[in-house]
This record gives structure tokens, sequence and C-alpha cells, in this order.
């Protein structure tokens, strides 16, 4: 038998331990498999077919749907000028709400999977830190979400409305809404792995999301300054344009408010389930 | 207790509650380093719930304890850094081959070089016999092969602590053959601490013993020392023919303390219970004295760990010892 002295050991961190090691295993789990493409081919087919079906509509009917929901780019003319909106928007609507209903669902085992399954157990009987694990999810999925539902999906979308308009949007505006759309995705990963933490019931993990995504469309009169907070105003127009559109238009942004505490959001959901986690026990 | 190494394993007064059920209460054990400490007791004994403690799986509710000097509440990591670990019920990630199980197990202790891992991860797949079944994922795999993969990845950071929980309790014959075998393989590198209930195993392997019942520990000694009970000496005998004259003979003795004799098939099955052991010739000559008898087997009765842990179990059950 060998010695392990021949070997080069790691030290073992008590914050982040392990987190590497656990990261590359979410990683496979992502790239490694087959899982990315499965995603991929979903959303190709959800994203890029509804935006082939919308650029099918003329342009006048298609504004008048978009009117009547209230939901729309200012006026017609805008449309026109702006063929390239009538792929946007709706590609922001269903990142709000389809996309993250996708991530919750992709989410949902990521801490209560393994704890029930045993696995978590297991990984942390090794020298590894409660808040590796976390951290690890976090990086994992997140890096997984960014790279198919956000780059690979938003580089077939931008391809696709240049085929169907002539329009090269900006580059740099684009990946500023991508990133938004990252962002608000991002915040319901975090709410998700948090929860994870808390509860032993997918169920629980999935409808408390599913409230915050609802909320804003079914509770009437929420105060702006709760609409400011929350990550609702990235994509969808409520108390002032889409952020994420205003991104994408380069016109000026009316509040950062929603940005800024959407990231603050991540950190303390993160920072929440940390501690949450180092207090489960196995 | 006679300590000759150091201790890996110390505990204070550890208790662990669940809401209202004492799991484990006071336990203050010790295991000295090379030894294989058998850690005994019944379904529920509190096994399970004390090894959780001692790798940080569960936080313990008073008391504690130290792995190799490390507190097992503040210095968890340091511990686990030198501990393997089987689980009663070990779980891997299913799409995982086996090889891929002890590779992501490994990196958490080993940074390189690339080929002394890779040398280490075939060299343990050997040792548990799974080489030919290295690159299969695991969800196709038996119990047995689990339990043997799961031997794998808790010593292929050649640890110096191995932990066991229940590892031949869902095996075959040949299963639990194999498990015993590995860790008398393993004995010479590292302390083996495991838990059980099937005493065969403990008597088969340990050197050291310690007994748990109902989340106390009622025994922890070196296994002989258990095994020789209470120091009672008692001489069994079987024979034939008419036993009632020579059993009042031999009850008159002032070195007998107690004769029972039952009778079965003819064969009459004799416990004498002695208070010098230098008398044992004595008592088969004068066993043997009576023509009429004929004595077809005669020894000093062993004990075996059942008895011992039976009568330990019974004796705290009626209060005669905490």
């Amino acid at each position: 038998m060998a010695s392990n002295s021949e070997f080069i050991s790691r030290g073992y961190s008590s914050w982040l331990g392990g987190l590497s090691n656990l990261w590359g295993k979410e990683n496979r789990r992502w790239w490694g498999t087959r899982f990315w493409l499965v995603q991929l081919i979903i959303w190709v087919l959800i994203i890029n077919g509804i935006t082939f079906a919308v650029y099918q509509i003329p342009v006048e009917e298609m504004y008048d749907t978009m009117e009547s929901g209230e939901t729309g780019p200012a006026t017609l003319e805008t449309v026109v000028q702006h063929p390239e909106l009538l792929g946007l928007v709706p590609f922001m609507r269903l990142a709000g709400l389809g996309m993250v209903i996708g991530v919750l669902v992709i989410a949902q085992g990521a801490v209560i999977g393994e704890k029930q399954g045993g696995t978590a157990a297991w990984v942390l009987s090794k020298p590894v830190s409660r808040s590796a694990f976390i951290l690890s999810k976090l990086a994992g999925f997140g890096l997984g979400i960014f790279g198919v539902m956000c780059v690979l999906i938003g580089i077939t979308l931008y391809v696709q409305i240049w085929l169907s308009t002539g329009v090269l949007i900006p580059p740099l505006r684009y990946a500023g809404m991508i990133g938004l759309v990252f962002l608000d995705l991002l915040f319901y990963l975090t709410l998700s792995i948090m929860l994870g933490t808390f509860f032993n019931s997918r169920g629980a993990l999935i409808g408390i999301p599913l409230i915050l995504v609802f909320s804003y469309m079914i509770i009437p009169n929420i105060p702006a300054w709760l609409i400011a907070i929350m990550p609702w105003n990235l994509l969808d127009d409520l108390t002032q344009q889409a952020l994420a559109l205003s991104v994408v238009q380069g016109q000026p942004i009316q509040s950062f408010t929603p940005l800024f505490a959407t990231v603050l959001w991540c950190i303390g959901f993160t920072g929440i389930a940390i501690w949450r986690f180092q207090r489960e026990e196995f | 207790m006679d300590i000759k190494n150091p201790l890996v394993i110390e505990t204070q007064n550890l208790c662990k509650a669940y809401k209202k059920i004492q799991a484990l209460c006071s336990l203050n054990l010790q295991v000295p380093q090379h030894s294989i400490f058998g850690f005994l007791g019944p379904n529920g004994a509190g096994k399970t719930t004390t090894i959780k403690l001692l790798l940080g799986l569960a936080h313990p509710t008073s008391g504690g304890g130290k792995v190799f000097g490390y507190d097992i509440l503040r210095e968890s990591i340091k511990i686990r850094g030198r501990v393997g670990y089987l689980a009663q019920d070990p779980r891997y990630y299913e799409y995982m081959t086996a090889r891929e199980t002890l590779h992501f197990t490994a990196n958490f202790f080993f940074k390189g070089p690339k080929r002394k891992v890779e040398e280490r991860i075939a060299e343990t797949l050997d040792l548990v016999d799974l080489s030919d079944k290295a690159d299969r994922p695991i969800k196709g795999f038996s119990g047995g092969e689990k339990q043997r993969l799961g031997i794998a990845q808790a010593q292929v950071n050649y640890p110096d602590l191995l932990i066991l929980d229940e590892p031949a309790a869902s095996l075959d014959p040949q299963g639990r053959h194999d498990v015993l075998d590995v860790m008398e393989r393993l004995r010479k590198y590292t302390t083996i601490f495991y838990s059980t209930h099937i005493l065969d195993d403990v008597q088969r392997v340990s050197d050291t013993v310690c007994i748990l019942n109902k989340g106390k520990l009622i025994a922890q000694a070196p296994i002989e020392q258990l095994m020789a009970g209470s120091g009672e000496i008692i001489y069994q005998l079987d024979t034939q023919g008419e036993v009632n004259k020579v059993k009042e003979f031999i009850s008159s003795q002032p070195w007998v303390k107690k004769v029972n004799v039952t009778n079965v098939d003819g064969h009459s099955s004799w416990e004498v219970s002695i208070t010098d052991e230098s008398m044992e010739d004595q008592l088969l000559r004068l066993v043997m004295s009576d023509l009429n008898i004929r004595v077809k087997d005669f020894g000093r009765r062993k004990q075996d760990l059942e008895e011992v842990f039976l009568s330990l179990v019974k004796e705290v059950e009626h209060g005669k010892q905490q």
C-alpha cells in the first residue's frame, strides 16, 4: 500500500473547504451530461418558437394585442421603427415568468434532494464546509442557468431577431438586458436554495416563489415602495418602464433601486441559506 | 481502563436529545489509537447518533468530545480531514461510476499528483474487489457492491481513523466475511471505530469493545477483559449414567460453589462453579471415580460476547449498574 506522504494535501478551510470540488461536481452535472442540451432545446423551442410566431403577425395587429394588454412599448411608431422590440418584449415576459418557473423546477432538488437522498450527509462527512456546500449549489446552478438560459438562448434570440428584422441590436446594450434577465433568475435561484435549507417539502419550494412571481399580477394596489425593492420591475413595466427594456433601448434609467435591491436580496438569501444550513442536522 | 496508546476519540458527558427523546446520555468514550473498536448495542442504542456527533453531522445537546485532540464542535472540518466514514445506509451520486465517486472523494483530500491519485484509486478499487466494475454507474450496483464501494471511499484518503456504521448489517454471509476481511487488512494502517449489533463480528475482529444501551454506556473494555466477565470459574461436563450420588459428593466439596445438572436424552449436562482453578483435575477425578458414569465431554465454560452483552444489559435494566 502506498503512503499518503506522497500526496499534496489540501488545506481545510472552515469557510470554503471543498468548494472547488463541489462546484466541479455541479458543473459536471450540468455540462458533463446531456442536461444542458435538454434545457437548451426546451428553451429554444419556447423562446425562439414564440418569437418566430410573433414575427409572423403583422406589426399593427401585434401592437394592438400588446396595447390591449397594457404591456407594450409606447407607440405604434416606436414599434415600426424598432421591430426588434416585438421579439424582445415577449422574451422579457417569458423570462420573468416561464424561465423563473423553469429555474424553480430545476433548482427544487438542489438542497432538498441531497438532504432527503442522504448524499448531503455523505458529502458533509468529508472535509467540506457547509457554506461551501451552499455556495457550490449557487455557483453550479447559477453558471448553468447563465450559460444556457441567458448566454445560449440570448445568442439564438439575437440571431433570430437579426434574421427576422435585419436589426443588429448594439451588443453591449443587449448584454446589459441579458444581465438583468440573469439577475431576475438569480433572485429566484437564491430564494429557492434558501427555502431548501428550511423545508423538506418541494411544494413549499416552488409554491412560495410562485406566490412572489404572481403577486404583483393578482394583488391590487401594491405599494410603489414594495415594487421598487422587488425584482418585478427588472423585466416588466410596473411603476416604471422595465429596466431591461430601458437598457436595451439605450434610454435613461428611471431608477436603479430594483437592480440594487435585487442584488441585496440575492446576497441576503444566500447568507440566510448558509446560516440555516450550518444548523442543519443529518 | 488501561490505555497504553494515546486516545483517538475521547468524549466527555456527551448528550444528545431529539425533542423529548434522549438519544445519548453522558457518554464518556475512550478509543485508543490502532484499536479495532467495536461499538456495540441494539438498534436505537445511540450508536449512529454518537458517530454523527463525532463527525459534526449533528450537534450535541450538552457535553463534548475530541477526535485527534480537535474539538468536535469547533474543529470538525479538521477531524473530517483525517477520518474515513462509511454510513449505515451509504448514498452516493448514482449517475457517477465507482471510479468517479472515488475521484470525487479523493479530491476533497488531495490536490495531486494526478498520477498518484489515479494509482491510489486503482489500488482502493482493487482492495474492495471492484476493479472490474469501476466504470459502471453506481445505480446498477448491488447492496454488497455499494457497501464495498463505501469502504473504498472511506479509506481512499488513508484515514487515521476509519468510522464504519454497521458495515456488515445489510450483507449476506459472504459479503459480511469480505467486509470483515477488509477491516482486518486495514487494521495495521488505521484505527477502526465501528458500530454493530452483530456480536459474532465484534468477537472476530475487535480488540476493544464498548456496549451502549438506550443511549447509555454500560461497559467499555478490551475484549478479553469483557469476555472474562465476573471472573467466575465454571466447568461444563457431559456424562452418561446415574449422577445423583456423585453430584451430592461434589457439591459437598469446600471449593465447589454450585452444581447444576440437567438431564436430556439420557445425557447429563453439568455446570460446576468452583472457587479455585487449580481444582480442575480434582473435579474430573471425582466425577470419574463413580464407575457408573461415563464422561463424554469436559472443559471450562467460555463466556461468549452474547452472554456478556445480555447479562450487562439485563443488569442495567434491573438497576444494578449505571
